[in-house]
Order: C-alpha cells, then sequence, then structure tokens
C-alpha cells in the first residue's frame, strides 16, 4: 500500500523542496543552452556572411586580373600577329620559330657562286670582286674553293730586224695551285745537272786559281726557280654586304682554301646568305706572278763584262725553262772560239705572267618563285 | 596602348638638329676631342745615305732596298694609322749640315717606298713609278679577261710594254705597289686614311732605290702617324660601325 507522501509533513516539505530547485535547475540549463545555441547560430551566420562576402570579392578580383591578362595577351598576340609574316601552304605554321635550313622552302638546284679576279703582272696589292645573291632565293655554301688560270704570254723582239711575236707559255690557258704550300717541284730542280756540269766544266781545262767560273750552263740549278710556274699565293678574305653577320672578314692564305693542290674545303658549317646580300672576295698577292726573285741571273753565269751589265741569262728568265720561253741567240761564240761566251745585253723577251685567280663557293641555291612559296 | 605618343630618339634629332635649338656643350669641340685612353702615335724614321743608292749597276732587276723603319704594335694593343709621308733629304744649301725635303713625286724615277703590314699592302693601288710608252691602241679597249677557248687573243704590244715598264719593283718584291716618295698617304687626299694594325703586327717602310741616284742625298724620311690604344676599345669603336 502506498504511502502518502504528505503523511510526514517535514518529509513533504523537504520533498517539495528538493523537487522545485530540480525544476528551477532544468528550466535554467534549459535557457542557458538555448542561449548559447542562439549565439552559435549567430556566429555561424555572421561568419558564413562574412566569408561568403570574401568568396565573391576574391573570385571577383580574380576575375578581373585574369581579364586583363587575357586582353594584354590577346594585344600581344595581334601585334605578334602582324610581325610575323604567314605562310601558307604546305608549310602551314603560322610562326615557324626557328628555321633549319631543311625546312626553307624552295628547290635546290647545285650551284658554284664564282669570281674570277685578274691578278696582272707586278700585282701585289688588294684586288676584289663580288657575286650578289640571285633575287631567285637563298643561297647555301657547303665548300669553298681556289684554283689560278695563268694566261702567260711572253713577246720576243728580233735584235736585228726589230720584228715582234707573241707567244703563249706553256702554262697558259691551265689551271694551276692557289699556293705554293704543295709545291712538288719545290727545291727538286735536277742537283745531278749541277753535278753534270761542274764535272764537264773542269773534265776539259782546269781554271787557274781564284778565277771566276770561265762557262757555265743553262742547266744551272740557279738558272731556274724550283718553284712552279704561275703558282698564286695570297690572303683572301671574304665579306658580305647587306647581312649584319660578319663573315671571314679577316684574311686567311690562299693555302687554306684548296687542299692539297686544288682539292675543296669544307666550310665550317652552312653559310646561308639570303637573296640581295653581295659577297666580296678580297685578295692581297703575296708576291707578283712568277717572281724574279734571287740573284742568280748573268751577272754571275754569263758576265757581259764588256757592256758592263748583266748578260743572258736574265733574271726575269728563271721560268723560262718550265714555260718554254727560249731567248734567241743569247750567247754566241766570241772571236777567240772554244769557251769565248758572248752573251746578248739586252733581254729581248718580255714576259707578261697575267693571271686569273677562281675562287669559289660551292653549295646550292634555293630557288623560291615569286609569289606563294610552295 | 593605342593613341599614345611613341618615343622615337631619332625623330627627336632630327627635330632638334633641324631646329637648331639645341647646341651641345663645348660645340663642336667634343667631335674632335681624343680620350686620354688614346695615345698620340708618331714615328719619325731618317736614314743616311749608303753608297748603294749609287752604284752604276742598279736596275729594276738588280734594286737596293733596305729598311726605313719599323714598328711592332705591342700586346694587347691596336693602332689606327691615320697618316704617313715619305720623302726625299737633300743638303741644305745655305745652312750647312741641316737638310731640306725634296719636292713631292721628285726622285720617284728612282726609288719608291714600300709600306707593308705583316708583309701585305691592305689597299687597292698601284703605282707606274717608271713612265709607260704611249698605248697604239686604246687601253680602254684592250680585252682584259682572257678565256681559253677555240680563238686566242694575243694581248697588245702595248701590255708587254706596261709590264716590262711596271716591274721596277718586281725583283724587290713589292711589284707596282711601290709607292712614289710624297708627303701624304695613299688614296683621295680629300679623304680620312686608315690602317688598322693588330697586336704583333709590323708596319714596316722600305726603301727600293730602282735606279741609280746621281744627286747627293742627305738622307730618307719616313713618318707614321695616327692612334694607338687597347684593342677592347678599337674594337668597340669600330663595332659602332656598321657593315653596308
Amino acid at each position: 500500500m502506498a504511502q502518502f507522501p504528505w503523511s510526514d509533513p517535514r518529509q513533504a516539505y523537504q520533498q517539495g523542496l528538493v523537487q522545485g530547485h530540480t525544476q528551477a535547475a532544468q528550466q535554467f540549463q534549459h535557457q542557458l543552452g538555448q542561449a548559447v545555441e542562439e549565439v552559435k547560430a549567430e556566429f555561424s551566420q555572421a561568419l558564413n556572411r562574412t566569408a561568403g562576402g570574401l568568396r565573391k570579392e576574391s573570385r571577383d578580383q580574380v576575375d578581373r586580373t585574369a581579364a586583363q591578362v587575357d586582353q594584354r595577351l590577346s594585344d600581344l598576340a595581334k601585334v605578334s600577329e602582324a610581325l610575323v609574316a604567314t605562310r601558307t601552304g604546305a608549310c602551314g605554321e603560322k610562326d615557324p620559330g626557328t628555321i633549319r635550313v631543311e625546312n626553307i622552302p624552295g628547290r635546290r638546284v647545285p650551284y658554284v657562286a664564282l669570281v674570277e679576279i685578274p691578278i696582272q703582272s707586278n700585282d701585289t696589292s688588294v684586288r676584289e670582286q663580288s657575286w650578289t645573291i640571285s633575287q631567285d632565293g637563298p643561297f647555301v655554301a657547303t665548300r669553298r674553293w681556289a684554283t689560278f688560270l695563268s694566261s702567260f704570254e711572253y713577246q720576243i723582239t728580233d735584235v736585228q730586224t726589230g720584228n715582234r711575236a707573241k707567244f703563249p707559255g706553256r702554262s697558259y690557258g691551265r689551271y694551276r695551285p692557289p699556293h705554293s704550300a704543295a709545291d712538288i717541284m719545290d727545291g727538286k730542280f735536277d742537283a745531278n745537272v749541277a753535278a753534270l756540269w761542274y764535272l764537264f766544266a773542269y773534265g776539259l781545262t782546269a781554271p787557274a786559281a781564284g778565277s771566276p767560273m770561265t762557262a757555265a750552263s743553262l742547266a744551272l740549278p740557279s738558272n731556274a726557280s724550283s718553284f712552279r710556274s704561275m703558282e698564286f699565293d695570297g690572303r683572301i678574305a671574304l665579306e658580305s654586304a647587306g647581312a649584319s653577320f660578319p663573315r671571314q672578314n679577316k684574311a686567311i692564305p690562299s693555302a687554306w682554301w684548296a687542299q692539297d693542290n686544288n682539292g675543296p674545303v669544307e666550310l665550317g658549317a652552312l653559310d646561308v646568305f639570303e637573296r640581295g646580300e653581295v659577297i666580296t672576295w678580297k685578295v692581297q698577292p703575296n708576291h707578283v706572278n712568277n717572281p724574279p726573285a734571287g740573284n742568280a741571273h748573268g751577272a754571275y753565269i754569263f758576265p757581259n763584262a764588256a757592256a758592263t751589265v748583266d748578260g743572258f741569262p736574265f733574271l726575269d728568265g728563271q721560268f723560262d725553262p718550265h714555260e718554254g720561253v727560249c731567248t734567241p741567240n743569247g750567247v754566241i761564240i766570241g772571236p777567240a772560239g772554244g769557251w769565248d761566251f758572248v752573251p746578248v745585253a739586252d733581254d729581248p723577251v718580255v714576259r707578261l705572267p697575267d693571271g686569273y685567280l677562281i675562287l669559289a663557293y660551292e653549295g646550292y641555291r634555293i630557288i623560291q618563285p615569286p609569289g606563294l612559296v610552295l | 596602348m593605342r593613341g599614345e605618343a611613341v618615343y622615337d630618339p631619332m625623330s627627336v634629332t632630327q627635330q632638334k638638329s633641324e631646329s637648331g635649338m639645341v647646341v651641345d656643350t663645348g660645340g663642336e669641340l667634343l667631335q674632335k676631342f681624343i680620350h686620354p685612353g688614346i695615345d698620340t702615335f708618331e714615328r719619325v724614321f731618317q736614314s743616311l745615305p749608303e753608297e748603294g743608292m749609287f752604284q752604276p749597276g742598279l736596275s729594276p732587276t738588280n734594286p737596293f732596298q733596305f729598311t726605313v723603319g719599323s714598328y711592332t704594335v705591342p700586346q694587347s694593343m691596336t693602332l689606327w694609322l691615320e697618316d704617313y709621308e715619305t720623302a726625299v733629304l737633300l743638303p741644305d744649301p745655305i745652312n750647312a749640315g741641316d737638310y731640306r725635303f725634296a719636292e713631292d713625286g721628285r726622285f720617284s724615277g728612282n726609288l719608291g717606298f714600300d709600306l707593308t703590314v705583316a708583309d701585305g699592302r691592305s689597299a687597292n693601288i698601284t703605282y707606274q713609278l717608271d713612265p709607260v710608252p704611249i698605248s697604239a691602241a686604246r687601253q680602254e679597249f684592250e680585252t682584259v679577261v682572257v678565256t681559253p677557248g677555240n680563238a686566242r687573243t694575243p694581248p697588245v704590244t702595248a701590255r708587254f710594254n706596261r709590264a716590262l715598264a711596271m716591274s721596277f719593283g718586281s725583283a724587290a718584291g713589292s711589284g707596282s705597289s711601290l709607292q712614289p716618295p710624297r708627303r701624304r698617304p695613299a688614296g683621295p687626299r680629300s679623304r680620312s686614311f686608315t690602317w688598322q694594325i693588330h697586336e704583333n703586327q709590323t708596319i714596316t717602310v722600305r726603301c727600293v732605290v730602282f735606279r741609280r741616284v746621281l744627286t747627293p742625298l742627305s738622307g730618307i724620311y719616313a713618318m707614321l702617324g695616327g692612334h694607338l690604344m687597347h684593342r677592347n676599345i678599337a674594337t668597340a669603336l669600330q663595332n659602332r660601325t656598321k657593315t653596308i
């Protein structure tokens, strides 16, 4: 049986007190939690509002910047487009970037660009000639060549009649090496001829001690040049007008323009000359053609004492054995006969050792027809 | 960007010079100013006469030659030779022991000068020191290029005459580049003259007497003038000029 709580007033009071406290505490807790929740909600809303605003602002800023960059890129692209020559057709690319020689459109035609530079007798200073790249297209050089064309001629005046006759030398019209470095005749003249001459001279009548040689031979080694006739030696420079790229503008020896006697020399790289450029070869001879150097002449071989000048052979004649030049009646036998040689005093031969240095750049032209390039 | 004025220095310069509104400080003084980094260069060489100049046996094929003077450009330097002159010195008739310059061109039938840089002559020059017989055929119509072919045209006699007359310097090695004694450099007188001589290269003035001198001489004279500078300066200056 249930006992009534108020049966005991103290107990009832106590119980009522506890119950009242509990209810108040519960109500208070409920209200506090509600307030916290409200604050949370408010904060969250405020935060969301702020974050949302920031996000929007950032996005707008980025969008604006991107739009500006886009605009500038677009401007730049327009400028670039205006600067770039647009290729159409097979090549297709708008911006070709670095063009390799292989990519230059046009038909390849092997070609040798060459000049013939006259090197006349006694020339020792710079001579030049130019070649203009055709408007048909660029020229690509791969190798260089050089050779020397002799046009050696001579004229003989008859001492008695005064008649003149002209002859080409043996080297006339022949191609010669453009340098002496590979000269097969260098120092090779017959030493045995000199020995024979000595034997011959001393074998007949021994000259008195201290007396000069009484006679000589035209075959004396000192009477002929040991170098090949009409060989060229010089320095060659190459300049290009119309281009901002300097070429071989410092002269190099002609010996480096030919391998061995006449071989081509590979260039260090393909040399591309644009249309309209002007290649100029400048040549400076090291010596006159067929230089009459040395002191081997008639003064020491056939001294013409009576005329007090140098007799035959003459200094200019040291290439005569090679060229087939002969001085008519250069030496006649004097009244004493035997070894009494009387050489002519004046040289009846005038030599004209003209030549043409031929310089070439070997390579190919890239023929590009005017207008549309395919 | 559109519509903005484009800065064009050339147009500004032209405007200034055309209107004459701007005068550089110092006027035109600066154009002739030589920076202290560039040294003034001059050498005068004088040689006493030698017996060899007067010997009877002298001829174009048996010349007498000697070096009047030479200069080797020091390491790392470059010489711009802008002037030179050569002359023959004669005894002064009034002031004993002194000398005077022979007139320009005098003795050019006896001797000449050869200027070489590293044994080269960097110019297109030809001098006929020996007078040449007149051509019977007009020289301008003589065949120059001889092309070997079927028909060979022998050169006219005048060409042989010229070759013979111009052989005065061949035995000496200078050929037709032998210059007459005169007090000015090669080339046009109204224009500047410059030979660039690089480091370690030697410029040499040689005298070639190819015919006997019959006059008493006091000496042989040669002068070189120019500017000496470090090769980097020379290169920098040269790079300011542009090939055509």
